[in-house]
């Protein structure tokens, strides 16, 4: 059993998550959609939006991502919200609400870590519904396990920064 | 000259000494127990209002957190209280790891929600630096400002009127006026001459969004001031039950404000911060005057943790050692009146700040500091 998430990339049209290999289509900002559906089974450090997957115009790989907008509909669960890194910067805790946090007048979220070289996973966004392994790291608890039924829905935009 | 119930003594500005000895900042101490008695039903007043202005919503109130005892104690207290918290903590990319674990381990236990609000990095140097070349004694201004807005805006995002402030004055004390001074004008006008990156995004709270976030009637209260609160029970509470970490010693969860704080004004502008705490937990009836004075007499900060600060920020900022020298020089220094501020601005709009100090829109330090003068 496992819960049941999808993943629709809203911005750019007919993005799928990778480009196709030596098209140079980059684009600065994009907007993707999570849902989960729980059985009770959660999920485990997922990488939802890969920084590397999202190449420039040029084909270059993004420095960092900048989260501009997060909306979210969470129902019976708790969602960690993680950047991939050294540390696992904590971007949000989301527990069953909903809401719309609108950082870009703020000038967006930002990695508050430096890539270490050319790690492929570092700066991506990462989600856990089950077991908390934040940064070096002293808490390695669980969570409350998702209820059955449980869902989220997650809407992310974020900026390429080059 | 120096108080002769608490610590306070000729570094503090305008210390004024009665008949018998004691301060001006011992006697608003005891003004204020007056205005905020240790109170459950007023507390419990508050958590009623709090919790009555976010029906429909989807949070009561925004609490700013940085990992320390006083903010994490105020979400437990929050909790307790039954009021639903959105957790915000303005990062300014200097916490330490313990602050970062302790911030991810309290607000998971206490199922709050929480958002980091992550600023640009270079834009944070390039203002650290800008202030430390101003050799002005308000290097923290920044931080101060940035950290707001993003409270304010949290609030606003959800409609929240309520943002609790975990300050205590029974434990924290009340910093001297003159020791910091903060406004955007003066930090734009400061990171103009002496800043490296251009300040695109930073989350500047400037004099119309005090006006507009005031106008919006979000309201500031300080719950832990209708407690008895305890620094060392809370620090006590926390690890506990909460597998919390201390960090060493006030303010010392952030790199920067730990350098700022008890290296850059001790050595550079003659303050010693401790001071301001001992004070307070003194006039508290949390320590005694001779326990206090002889934890004066040792060193701010042990040698190892001395050496981490230093090295970290001079490594970050690329200071070099003449750089790094002539920063942390005393005669080298300058005051806001060197620089343009909005001080003017906040005079001639001193009835609408009067009238929001008194509806709690901007607290009332702000209103006695910035448009009275005090």
């Amino acid at each position: 059993m496992a819960d049941q998430v999808n993943t629709k990339w809203i911005y750019p049209p007919n993005f799928d998550g990778t480009f196709p290999v030596d098209t140079p289509c980059g684009h600065k900002r994009y907007t993707v959609n999570f849902g989960c559906f729980s059985d009770g089974t959660g999920e485990e450090d997922v990488t939802k939006i890969r920084r590397s997957d999202l190449l420039s115009i040029e084909g270059t790989v993004p420095k960092s991502l900048v989260i501009e907008k997060i909306e979210y509909d969470v129902s019976g669960m708790t969602v960690l919200i993680d950047w991939s890194s050294n540390t696992d910067d904590r971007i949000a805790v989301l527990n069953a609400s909903t809401g719309i946090m609108d950082f870009a007048a703020l000038g967006g979220l930002h990695i508050n870590d430096t890539n270490p070289g050319d790690d492929p996973e570092w700066g991506s966004i990462i989600f856990n519904t089950t077991t908390d392994t934040f940064g070096s790291s002293d808490i390695d608890e669980p969570l409350d396990a998702p209820d059955p039924g449980s869902s989220y829905n997650i809407t992310f935009t974020v900026r390429a920064k080059s | 000259m120096e108080c002769k119930r608490c610590v306070s003594d000729d570094s503090f500005p305008n210390l004024a000494l009665d008949g018998n000895g004691v301060c001006g900042y011992c006697r608003t101490h005891s003004d204020m127990e007056e205005a905020y008695p240790v109170s459950e039903d007023k507390l419990e007043a508050l958590a009623g209002e709090t919790i009555q202005s976010g029906m429909n919503k989807p949070f009561d109130a925004v609490v700013g957190i940085s990992g320390g005892k006083d903010s994490s104690y105020l979400l437990y207290l929050c909790h307790e209280l039954g009021i639903r918290v959105l957790a915000v903590h303005y990062d300014n990319g200097w916490d330490t790891a313990i602050a970062k674990t302790n911030m991810a381990t309290i607000t998971e236990a206490l199922g709050i929600s929480f958002i980091n609000y992550k600023v640009d990095q270079i834009e944070v140097d390039s203002l650290i630096k800008a202030f430390l070349f101003s050799f002005t004694q308000d290097a923290e201004a920044a931080t101060d400002l940035g950290l707001v807005k993003c409270l304010f805006h949290a609030a606003t995002s959800y409609g929240i009127k309520y943002i609790l402030d975990g300050h205590s004055f029974r434990t924290e004390g009340i910093a001297p006026l003159g020791w910091s001074y903060m406004d955007g004008r003066y930090i734009r006008s400061v990171h103009k001459a002496h800043g490296t990156a251009r300040l695109r995004t930073y989350p500047l709270l400037g004099l119309a969004d005090q006006v507009w976030y005031g106008l919006k009637g979000i309201k500031r209260p300080r719950p832990l001031y209708y407690i008895d609160y305890n620094s060392d029970y809370v620090r006590t509470f926390l690890e506990k039950e909460y597998g919390w970490k201390w960090y060493g010693g006030h303010h010392l969860e952030n790199t920067y404000t730990a350098f700022f704080d008890y290296y850059y004004r001790f050595n550079k502008l003659g303050y010693d911060g401790r001071k301001v705490e001992y004070s307070a937990l003194i006039r508290s009836g949390q320590m005694n005057r001779e326990d206090a004075l002889n934890l004066l007499k040792e060193p701010i900060l042990t040698k190892e943790q001395q050496d981490n600060i230093l090295s970290e920020i001079k490594e970050r900022l690329g200071l070099t050692g003449d750089v790094f020298a002539r920063i942390m020089n005393p005669i080298y220094r300058m005051t806001k009146d060197d620089w343009p501020t909005y001080r003017i601005h906040f005079k001639l709009l001193k009835p609408l700040f009067w009238a929001m100090a008194k509806t709690k829109r901007i607290p009332d330090s702000f209103y006695l500091k910035y448009c009275k003068g005090v």
